[in-house]
């Protein structure tokens, strides 16, 4: 007890107002507080004579302040609670996954036959996995990796198991070499390869496993591209050069999975609503032979490149693991004297290793720069035909603004909305939109999830604003007359000075897509142009700019 | 232990409710809850027991708003008088600003009023805080007891029991009738704010 | 003996706590001394539930260092509780302040242990405890 005593004693003092903040700082306080201490005690003894007292004692006049509260208090209770009637809007998880746990954690160790062998590995690797769940240390991240090195000898090749354990593999190795590594989505990725592997060896893979494997596989490597802008390489060779800037990246990423969706074929949940657009061209889409040709030839290049990289990815992960045991073996040999020798040659050996490993590791570098170019052709040759038609003046350089576009659905009618300009695009209830309508404008905090902070969904661009200034930004209706039915989807749209909401029936995609070709048009009403998107549709794009500068003059 | 956030610009003090069992305490900052401006106080904390008996602690907040561009927000705690609590009563107390005694004014409670303000100078003491120089102030509660004939204390008794030493202002009251419980607050309020606004200054 | 909270501090506060924690799956932060004042108030939870969260949890990891201490030990490493949706993930910062951490089921306790430990070690050179 008396030891406590004297720590408590020693916690009270500690604050010592001289050390725990700077003279200026107090110096402001005092001015600013207008110190007159006398007066500023009376004054607050004057609110506490006037607000301790029962409710109906208290003063009808409240000062302009509490009214002010009060109001805000008011306005925030009405909208917390219309939220909360209002359905929230969940992060929707990819449709495969429907089916497994939310957690790893959660699932329920299973019953196991003894005589197979899988159920055991795979037990083990659940096991080390809620481990890791629960204290993030080396010694379980350790366990895991022999856990998964274990199951893996157990299952039979097969390319859906390579593809997770070559994701888990990079994973582990992401977090041994860096803490930072360690994130929400790496943890994310981590904990869905798992249960997808899980399936897997348990024989119950279908169409969905597929699918879902082909949404790990993208989400990986937008998280690895991502990464790799932040982690400096490993090797001196790559210093020239081998660093992807920014906006290369994006577009990198953007072509990686526009390549991947054309590979596996994924059907839009959406179909087009049919090129019958106002444009006054021609529209048929004709390819000539010659280019047909051609174009078949560079997806041949591409495509045997692509499956290259990943080979390239295997052999790496590969040889890093075997140079890890070669690792472990010359450990043992140097406790011996009389196998010193041998102790070297092994680590000269792990040394080569490592250096090719690093070369493999700029060599994928390199790989998805030449894939991304390949990819830029190969879609230009497709889209040639139609650009020939659209007409002369169209030109490859799509103005920076135009280069994604956010199509939504109108009247049947397929729109683009240039995605420089918007602000949060998704769809809302029935409710919330009558709401909206009847209101006139819309703000971001009625479609802010309940427990989402109000950057969800936003747009980079739009979070160097603070909080308070998002939440009280407001989105006037614009276009009312065009978009006069009822509708589905909203978009928060702004130039930087002036802010309005649109209405849409629907949207096709849940990301913004890229423009593969644009022409500009003249003569028509809020329209820019004509693009062709890279999945395919043909668009006519808004002229965000003028449709506000008109709406909000 | 007051909290000057010079971002938001408020203060925050803690004052606590101390007392023997029983004595009203919680009375107190129940009718405190109930009668005030809902824009002033927020929630009130009462750990759900089974009995009408105080557990843990209860806690009220208390915003007086902004004051010459100063916010004031106040907690409002309460202890467990049971002697089984004596740990407890000792943690709400950390960082205490200013003291609430609420005495029991029934007689067969005198010695617990005794004992529970020792109780309180050594807690008090093992923060190194002195009961001769925190904001405190006296409540000898029910009062309204009297008019149904059951034997309670005079005010003398308790002065001369409790406050002969500290002589700090002291109030008679009813809890249970809402009668004392506000010219209590005001005061404590007033004068623990006053003492921390004091050493601001210094 | 009271503490003062500048405008810097709190700016830097809130930086570690987004990075660290925000950034990777906390819905909710708050930072109290041991009294139950709340320091620092970072997420989307209404403030008059976030008062009563910060007295409550002061209190709750006095009395649970109290227990620890009958029981032998200095304080416990890990104070979590598990909810059906929600847990709950208290670390102590120096000798006065506490770190409360609210996530959903989705997010690994594992991530928000080491991340606790990285705002920890960040938020007591910020507040010289």
């Amino acid at each position: 007890m008396a030891k406590d005593d004297m720590k408590d004693k020693q916690h009270d003092n500690y604050f010592d107002l001289g050390a725990a903040v700077s003279k200026p700082d107090i110096a402001k306080l005092k001015e600013d507080l207008d110190l007159d201490i006398e007066n500023l005690t009376k004054a607050i003894d004057e609110r506490i004579d006037l607000l301790f007292r029962p409710a109906d004692e208290v003063e009808s006049t409240l000062s302009v302040e509490q009214k002010e509260k009060e109001q805000e208090k008011t306005q925030e209770k009405l909208e917390t609670s219309s939220e909360v009637l209002n359905s929230v809007e969940a992060v929707k998880a990819p449709e495969a996954f429907k089916d497994l746990p939310e957690s790893l954690a959660d699932q329920e160790v299973r019953k196991v036959e003894p005589s197979n062998e899988v159920s055991l590995s795979l037990e083990q690797v659940h096991i080390a996995y809620l481990a890791l769940d629960w204290e993030f240390s080396g010694e379980n991240l350790r366990k895991l990796r022999e856990a998964l090195d274990h199951l893996r000898d157990c299952l039979k090749p097969a390319e859906e198991v390579e593809d997770i354990y070559n994701i888990l593999d990079t994973l582990l190795d992401l977090f041994a070499q860096d803490e930072n590594n360690v994130s929400y989505t790496s943890m994310a990725i981590l904990r869905d390869s798992l249960n997808l592997l899980s399936k897997i060896a348990q024989r119950k893979a279908g169409a969905d496993e597929r699918l879902a494997l082909t949404q790990l596989k993208r989400r990986f490597d937008r998280y690895r591209s991502q990464l790799s802008l932040k982690v400096p390489s490993v090797s001196r060779d790559v210093d020239e050069g081998g660093e992807l800037s920014g906006g290369e990246s994006e577009k990198l990423e953007g072509e990686l999975e526009a390549a991947e969706e054309a590979e596996s074929g994924i059907v839009h949940k959406v179909e087009a609503a049919g090129r019958e657009e106002k444009v006054e061209e021609a529209t048929e889409y004709i390819r000539t032979d010659r280019s047909s040709e051609t174009h078949a030839e560079l997806e041949e290049i591409f495509s045997r490149l692509n499956h290259l990289a990943s080979l390239i990815t295997q052999v790496r992960s590969s040889l890093e693991r075997e140079n890890r045991v070669l690792n472990k073996i010359r450990k043992v040999f140097e406790q011996r004297s009389k196998l010193k020798s041998v102790a070297d040659y092994l680590l000269r050996i792990e040394n080569n290793y490592a250096k090719y490993a690093d070369q493999l590791k700029n060599l994928e570098k390199d790989l998805l720069v030449t894939l991304s170019e390949l990819q830029k052709m190969v879609k230009l040759k497709k889209m040639e035909p139609v650009s020939e038609k659209i007409g002369t003046e169209e030109s490859i350089v799509i103005p920076e603004d135009m280069q994604r576009i956010l199509v939504v659905q109108v009247d049947g009618k397929l729109v683009g909305i240039p995605f420089a300009f918007v602000v949060r695009f998704c769809t809302v209830s029935r409710k919330k939109l009558v709401r909206i309508v009847k209101r006139g404008y819309g703000t971001l905090k009625d479609v802010k999830p309940f427990f989402r902070s109000i950057y969800y969904g936003v747009s980079d661009r739009w979070h160097r604003f603070s909080a308070r200034e998002l939440k009280n930004l407001k989105f006037p209706l614009l276009l009312r007359d065009e978009f006069s039915k009822t509708k589905d989807a909203v978009v928060f749209i702004s130039d930087g000075h002036r802010y309005g909401l649109l209405l849409a029936d629907a949207l096709p995609e849940e990301e913004p897509e890229t423009v593969m070709a644009f022409r500009a048009v003249e003569d028509r009403e809020h329209v820019l142009g004509v693009a062709d998107t890279f999945t395919g549709k043909r668009v006519e794009v808004l002229d965000i700019e003028s449709i506000l500068m008109e709406e909000c003059s | 232990m007051a909290l000057i956030d010079l971002a938001r610009r408020e203060l925050q003090v803690k004052i606590v409710y101390y007392g023997p069992a029983r004595s009203g305490k919680t009375t107190n900052v129940v009718y405190l809850y109930k009668t005030m401006n809902k824009q002033v106080t927020g929630k009130m904390v009462t750990i759900d027991t089974k009995g009408d008996r105080t557990l843990f602690f209860d806690f009220l907040p208390v915003n007086v708003g902004k004051i010459k561009g100063l916010g004031i927000r106040i907690q409002l705690y309460t202890v467990p008088g049971q002697v089984m609590y004596a740990a407890t009563r000792r943690l709400v107390l950390r960082g205490v600003d200013g003291v609430v005694f609420v005495a029991d004014s029934l007689r067969v409670q005198r010695q617990r009023n005794i004992e529970s303000l020792k109780d309180l100078t050594e807690n008090l003491n093992s923060y190194a805080i002195d009961i001769r120089t925190i904001p405190l102030v006296f409540q000898y509660n029910k009062r309204d007891l009297a008019k149904a004939g059951v034997p309670i204390l005079s005010v003398d008794e308790m002065e001369e029991d409790l406050n002969s030493m500290l002589k700090v202002p002291a109030f008679e009251a009813s809890a249970v009738l809402g009668k004392g419980v506000f010219e209590t607050l005001r005061e404590i309020t007033k004068r623990t704010i006053r003492v921390v606004a004091n050493k601001l200054v210094k | 003996m009271d503490m003062i909270l500048t405008v810097e501090k709190q700016r830097q506060l809130e930086d570690v706590i987004r990075t660290e924690l925000l950034a990777n799956g906390a819905e909710h932060v708050i930072l109290v001394d041991s009294s139950g004042s709340l320091i620092v108030d970072c997420g989307n939870y209404p403030l008059e539930d976030i008062l009563p969260l910060a007295a409550l949890s002061a209190a709750n990891f006095g009395a649970t260092a109290e227990i620890a201490k009958l029981v032998g030990e200095e304080d416990f490493t890990l104070l979590f509780h598990k909810g059906e949706k929600k847990n709950l993930h208290f670390s102590k910062i120096g000798e006065e302040y506490i770190l409360i951490v609210v996530f959903d089921k989705s997010v690994s306790l594992g991530l928000i242990r080491l991340k606790s430990t990285k705002a920890a070690e960040k938020i007591m050179e910020i507040l010289g405890a």
